[in-house]
């Protein structure tokens, strides 16, 4: 168990510096740390199934504005080695998992608490234009602090929990461990539910239930059932977009020549302000042209770095300054000017890394001009920044974190569910997806400047995004409540010695099979629709009813 | 009179992820109403908070005083509303010009300038907490609660840890 519990604690803390956003946002899932867990313990198929249990619960969290609802890295580094040291089944596992990931929550509210200190320190260092120093605040400091935040806890429970939950399930009575059992088969209803809240489009429901009684009918394998969703969400975009295009057409469509002819040259910089490659010409003033490369370093150093120093106060202020450094090293040769600029950046800032990349672009866009002597002033710069963070923050959190994080690591989940040793890597399709949008939103921000938000939006590729996403989602859901909530009651009654028992199981399934899951899939929807949202709660009612119905012989 | 309007909140960032991708959930809403004088004449930030929201939710940007108006002319009668302020000034510039909301949700205020943090995320100063208790007993139950899963918190206890 050492080397497991040094394993799990260096990983938690690890992750938990948040370098790399969505990277270290895949690779602390429950499904991915299984894959060490399971070769060190010498066990990978059991971990992965172990993993894919618990990863179930997660796939439905949306940590807007970085308010994190449960520690999902928490619960599987815990929950996955004590299961197998003990042979716990994965229910029993995920009845486990579920307490230890509300109790990350508070871990990372200390976190962010104590990161004001380093922004203060920021501030200083700004004032002395030490870009090091802004590493220091933004990266080492904080780094070195979740090193006893996240280390111990970790490796405590790892090391000593296994003897723990031994004797624990020596003690406890059958009833109570088939009650947990129940739990555990329950508590994944909690996070499709929480998938079906955040893509929140209830025109699209019915895909739900179509997802749902397609399994329940004919038991076709998650994967399976994933490749029909797909298609037919393909067929409809493509239908409604063949119907849109032919209405606009109708309308006289402006084609993409008509608007070529209009902006012969590419718009540069915020609003209409042309500039000609002349005034920016390299060395004309000394200070160096920036190319697109430039701005995608710059993106993907902010996208590293975004929220390794958050903090309460200022949240991304740190982690977009940090991002920008290199830009405005070459921009502003001139210690105060940089200093200025660094201080600029400083202010309270927050949005979602990857669809808020155009701002990045925008922002430097903007930065570029004012060094080559353009009046563009501080307000300018903050108001472009504090005014796009939100709608960009709201675009984003809805199509990354709600509808293509809940598909992406269903299916990994499903395909390690089987114990399929690829399933992992699966989960790396989304920080891929991100880098990938991010990469070309930062550029394009930077070519078209603020308009290219306009554009983006204006498009329809977006809401077709997130329609096609939200319906996929849906129909997900679904799929994996018939196929992973567990739910069935032994009761039966017997009327006279002559008449056959009366077994409610069957009777149940006659009226639609599955119909108890789909009852608390729904229960557990319209207990989220409340403005107290205390998941912690939730969950801890589900484990009562579970307890008590094994208790009373219904489940 | 406020018949549609399920929620009133203040928020400084107005629409961002939380209020998509959990407020608007809660509520159920099929509109945002985002109240602020300079927005309303800002065409291109309009545009952007009109354009970045999902399909489902439209989304509307006035000035105070015509939202004022359109909310007594019952323009809202029939909708599930959400409505965002982007500070407590101007939700009190609201209640001056004839509006009562029962709840008023504050959701999100930045840090600075003197402010202290009565809820993570959301810190006021004396000014904000006067405007807020003349508005509390003008009839508005005000609340401070950043997202649904975090604890409420009510005025009097928020004006308590302000010096």
């Amino acid at each position: 168990m050492l080397s497991v519990a040094i394993f799990a604690g260096l990983w938690y803390w690890f992750v938990k510096t948040d370098i790399g956003y969505g990277i270290t946002h895949a690779i602390r899932q429950p499904l991915f740390v299984a894959l060490p867990i399971g070769l060190i313990m010498g066990d990978l198929q059991q971990a992965l199934i172990v993993g894919a249990a618990v990863q179930i619960l997660y796939i439905g969290l949306v940590a807007a504005g970085s308010n994190l609802p449960a520690d999902d890295a928490l619960a599987g580094l815990i929950a996955i080695p004590l299961a197998l040291a003990t042979g716990l089944s994965p229910e029993l596992a995920v009845a486990i998992a579920v307490p230890i990931g509300i109790a990350g929550v508070f871990i990372d509210q200390l976190r962010k608490t104590v990161n004001i200190i380093w922004v203060h320190l920021a501030d200083r260092y700004a004032a002395n234009a030490s870009t090091r120093g802004i590493f220091l605040a933004n990266f080492v400091y904080p780094t070195i602090l979740g090193f006893f935040l996240r280390f111990p806890i970790v490796f405590f429970a790892v090391y000593f929990g296994a003897d723990a939950v031994e004797s624990v399930l020596d003690a406890v009575p059958e009833w109570l461990l088939h009650g947990f059992s129940v739990a555990g088969g329950l508590l994944p209803a909690l996070g499709f539910a929480l998938v079906i809240f955040v893509i929140g489009r209830r025109d699209l429901l019915p895909w739900f239930f179509i997802g749902y009684f397609f399994v329940a009918y004919s038991s076709i394998p998650v994967l399976g059932a994933a490749i029909f969703g797909v298609c037919v969400v393909l067929l409809i975009a493509g239908y409604t977009r063949s119907r849109n295009v032919s209405a606009v057409e109708a309308e006289e469509r402006p084609s993409a020549d008509d608007r070529a002819a209009h902006s012969p040259e590419p718009e540069r910089g915020p609003g209409n302000t042309t500039t000609t490659d002349a005034e920016l010409a390299p060395g004309a003033d000394g200070i160096p042209t920036l190319t697109e490369k430039d701005v995608r370093k710059s993106w993907f150093r902010y996208y590293l770095f975004a929220e390794t120093g958050i903090s309460y106060e200022r949240l991304q202020a740190l982690g977009f300054t940090h991002g920008l450094l290199p830009i405005l090293k070459k921009l502003y040769p001139k210690k105060a000017d940089l200093s200025a600029a660094m201080q600029r950046h400083l202010v309270f800032y927050n949005t979602e890394a990857v669809f808020g990349a155009p701002i990045n672009g925008v922002v430097i866009s903007m930065e570029e001009q004012r060094a080559h002597g353009k009046p563009i002033t501080d307000d300018a710069i903050t108001g472009i920044k504090t005014g796009l963070m939100g709608p960009m923050a709201g675009l984003g959190d809805s199509i990354d974190w709600a509808t293509m994080k809940p598909l992406i690591f269903a299916l990994a989940a499903a395909l390690g569910a089987t114990g399929n040793i690829f399933a992992p890597f699966i989960l790396l399709l989304l920080p891929l997806f991100q880098i990938i949008v991010g990469l070309n939103l930062a550029t394009t921000g930077y070519r078209q400047g603020r308009s290219s938000i306009q554009d983006l939006l204006r498009s329809g590729r977006v809401k077709e995004l997130i329609t096609g996403a939200s319906t996929l989602g849906l129909f997900m859901m679904g799929v994996l409540s018939a196929t992973y909530i567990s739910l069935t009651t032994p009761l039966s009654f017997q009327f006279g010695d002559g008449n056959e028992p009366f077994v409610v199981q069957d009777i149940l399934d006659g009226l639609a099979p599955g119909i108890l899951p789909l009852l608390v899939v729904l229960g557990l929807y319209f207990t989220l629709r409340r403005r107290k949202q205390n998941l912690g709660l939730i969950a801890l009612i589900l484990v009562a009813i579970a307890l008590l119905g094994a208790l009373a012989g219904i489940f | 009179m406020i018949e549609g309007i399920k929620l009133v909140r203040v928020d400084f960032r107005l629409i961002h992820g939380q209020v998509i991708t959990k407020w608007s959930r809660t509520v159920n809403t099929d509109r945002i109403v985002v109240v602020n004088d300079e927005l309303a004449v800002d065409e291109f930030m309009a545009d952007v908070y009109v354009m970045a929201a999902p399909p489902d939710i439209q989304v509307d940007v006035y000035a105070i005083g015509e939202f004022v108006e359109r909310v007594q002319a019952g323009q809202f009668g029939r909708g599930n509303v959400l409505v965002l302020f982007k500070s407590i000034a101007d939700a009190k510039a609201t209640l001056d010009a004839g509006l009562v909301f029962p709840n008023l949700q504050i959701g999100g205020l930045g840090s600075g300038g003197g402010k202290t943090s009565v809820v993570r995320g959301i810190s006021i100063d004396r000014q904000d907490a006067d405007q807020l208790e003349a508005m509390q007993s003008a009839g508005s139950n005000v609340t401070f609660q950043v997202t649904p899963e975090e604890p409420q918190l009510s005025l009097d206890k928020a004006v308590k840890k302000l010096r």
